[in-house]
């Protein structure tokens, strides 16, 4: 009841004309920065962010928030109609969208796609609306022992699930952590690392080195010869787009089963919408009504990934709020625009910042409609969104990206550090090392050194603290798993290599 | 399209691993491993730390893996925002953001007048809008602007 008074209020707060304004603008802007291919939901989060700074915080972050939210919707436009999905969450969508689109159905899997983000969504912020605070009541019975526990979960997590080599995503984590130590140690308060520079004394600034290495990092990537999309050669209508009545019936089941695992995935630490409709389409795949014939260009596999997607973007939103955790590389900018507005997430944020907290989840109600609404009357639109040639791109987003960079620092050294992130950015990448890992550690390391030191000073310098409290020692015992799960996975398969084929040890055993 | 082979599958784990060993170096030496509780470089040097251990195994693994390939036109973009940087600090960020958009599209991608122009005028004067106009930020107008001025 406390919580349902809560969102009222909190309704109050994003129904203002400024907050819904910022919220429509927000949602126009992601869905179509979402839809154009090859600048996916992240970098298009890091490009638009500098446009927040006008606002208030609790405006900036409604804004931020759709912006992401409808990033999510537009990553799958690309993957329907091209077959290049937008963004990672929608890789998934491509594998049933594209067919459908080839079979002359493009506005239909658009509108499934649309309609069943929008339930993944609803499903996922209601969930979010009640665990959000009781993982923050949660939260509040963790002193610093556990909190380090849970961020070293949280960063290694992440760093092995993206990319193909847990190696390379944890030599990613680790860069974020040493460049967020760069400037005034947090703790004490002296300085350290800043080789004598006036500019990194006071630390590496977040925006420009977000918009280098996720958008200008993009740019060079961009410049690469292009994955050979599918053309589009279609026509699309609203009015063709409709589902009839059987159809939304094959869509609400996979869509609401979806939305329930996808949210699980997202409020787990360190899990975001990519491993969410990962999950949703094998799930899917393996128990739904159409399993058979998925992957020739059914709706249950759009339904199925959307849904997933979106409600696990929605879940991500309570271990960000109410721990401080971001599940994703999107998730730690949205945490770094909170700290840039000076709000800090964590279990004291329902407590100390309600206006804001259930002003940002009420706004994501309106953000779900809105985008829903925007995103099915931009369908007509979507094949001159996605004609819009690299050629311009290119020098359009680095444009961007100078003004941006620039803007967050009013000065040079701002637009350097953009450059040179995105330089870094760029060959990480080229060698497969994830990024979004880096920049998760970036924000996170801070709380984590501080919580890290003070587990220390307890103890009086013994690691054994971390195993004597039951919650971090559960914690560390998982994050040791993580950590030796490629080697558990190597040894696996070279048993399996080692024992004959089954087929094979079979025929020999019986008889001719 | 004219490439180049760069073995950075080696090139990034040496510098990482120096990056780790320098940040344990200097940790050490500057700020402190322990003076009644962790000092400044406790925790940046234990991360140095693992990280040089880390890059050792990634260099092991990069030793096996072919070369990746560049193609030099995506470096072109970097070399580009760089010279309009140097521009912009002569003539005003304006000014050489519209020479930039307006030289990119017609010397690299080999556009004519009449498809690149309405380009470089819309975006420049977007970029002005949001930047100069709406969010208020104070560009720099150049020396030259600043010398006419006084």
């Amino acid at each position: 009841m406390e919580t349902l008074t809560l969102l009222l209020q909190g309704f109050g707060t994003a129904l203002t004309i400024q907050n819904f304004l910022a919220a429509a603008a927000g949602a126009l802007l992601g869905l179509v920065v979402g839809a154009m291919p090859g600048i996916g939901s992240l970098a298009g989060v890091a490009l638009l962010l500098p446009l927040t700074f006008k606002f208030n915080p609790v405006t900036g972050i409604i804004m931020l928030s759709a912006i992401y939210y409808a990033n999510m919707y537009g990553g799958s436009y690309s993957s329907i109609l091209i077959n290049i999905p937008g963004d990672s969450p929608a890789v998934m969508t491509a594998i049933d969208g594209h067919p459908m689109a080839k079979k002359g159905e493009p506005g239909k899997a658009l509108f499934t796609s649309n309609l069943s983000s929008f339930i993944g969504g609803t499903i996922g912020i209601i969930i979010l609306t009640i665990t959000g605070p009781a993982l923050a009541r949660l939260g509040l019975k963790f002193g610093p022992v556990e909190m380090a526990a849970l961020l070293m979960v949280a960063m290694t997590s992440l760093g092995w699930l993206l990319g193909d080599n847990p190696t390379k995503g944890v030599v990613s984590t680790l860069i974020g952590v040493l460049i967020a130590t760069i400037g005034f140690d947090i703790v004490v308060g002296t300085p350290r690392y800043d080789f004598g520079s006036l500019h990194l004394l006071g630390g590496v600034s977040f925006i420009p080195l977000v918009i280098g290495m996720f958008g200008f990092s993009q740019v060079m990537e961009m410049m690469e010869p292009a994955k050979n999309g599918d053309s589009i050669d279609m026509k699309l209508s609203l009015k063709d787009s409709i589902l009839n009545k059987s159809e939304m019936r094959r869509l609400l089941g996979p869509s609401i089963r979806s939305s329930f695992l996808g949210t699980i995935i997202g409020i787990l630490p360190g899990a975001g919408a990519t491993t969410g409709s990962f999950l949703g389409y094998m799930t899917e795949k393996k128990v739904g009504k159409n399993k058979d014939k998925m992957g020739t260009g059914v709706l249950e596999g759009v339904a199925a990934a959307e849904a997933a997607n979106n409600s696990a973007a929605a879940g991500a939103f309570a271990p960000l709020l109410s721990l401080g955790i971001p599940g994703s590389g999107t998730g730690a900018v949205l945490l770094g625009g909170l700290l840039m507005y000076g709000l800090t997430p964590g279990p004291r944020l329902f407590q100390n910042e309600p206006e804001f907290t259930w002003g940002l989840i009420a706004s994501l109600y309106v953000a779900n409609m809105i985008t829903l609404f925007v995103a099915l009357s931009i369908i007509p639109f979507l094949i001159k969104i996605l004609k819009v040639p690299v050629k311009i791109m290119v020098p359009i987003i680095t444009a961007v990206c100078i003004m941006g960079a620039y803007s967050a620092s009013n000065s040079l050294y701002g637009v350097m550090l953009m450059l040179a992130s995105g330089f870094i950015g760029f060959h990480l990448k080229k060698n497969n090392y994830p990024i979004a890992p880096l920049l998760l550690a970036f924000v996170l390391a801070p709380t984590l050194e501080r919580d890290f030191r003070r587990s220390f000073l307890i103890s009086d310098g013994s690691p054994w603290i971390f195993f004597q409290k039951p919650i971090a020692c559960g914690l560390i015992i998982f994050l040791l798993l993580t950590i030796l799960s490629p080697l558990f996975r190597k040894l696996f398969a070279m048993t399996k290599k080692k024992r004959p084929p089954q087929g094979v040890s079979d025929s020999t055993l019986s008889p001719a | 399209m004219k490439t180049l082979k760069l073995n950075t599958r080696l090139i990034i784990p040496v510098l990482t691993f120096a990056v780790g060993v320098l940040w344990v170096v200097y940790g050490l030496k500057n700020y402190g491993w322990w003076d009644q509780g962790p000092g400044s470089g406790f925790f940046p040097s234990i991360i140095g730390i693992i990280l040089a251990g880390i890059s050792i195994i990634a260099l092991l693994e990069g030793i096996k893996m072919p070369a990746p390939e560049y193609v030099k036109a995506s470096w072109y973009p970097f070399i580009a925002a760089f010279a309009t940087v140097g521009l912009a600090m002569i003539i005003g960020f304006f000014p050489a953001m519209f020479l930039f958009l307006e030289g990119w599209l017609k010397i690299y991608e080999k556009y004519s007048w009449k498809k690149s122009l309405p380009i470089s005028i819309i975006t420049t004067a977007a970029l002005y809008g949001i930047f100069a106009m709406w969010l208020m930020v104070p560009f720099p107008a150049g020396v030259i602007f600043n010398a006419i001025r006084g």
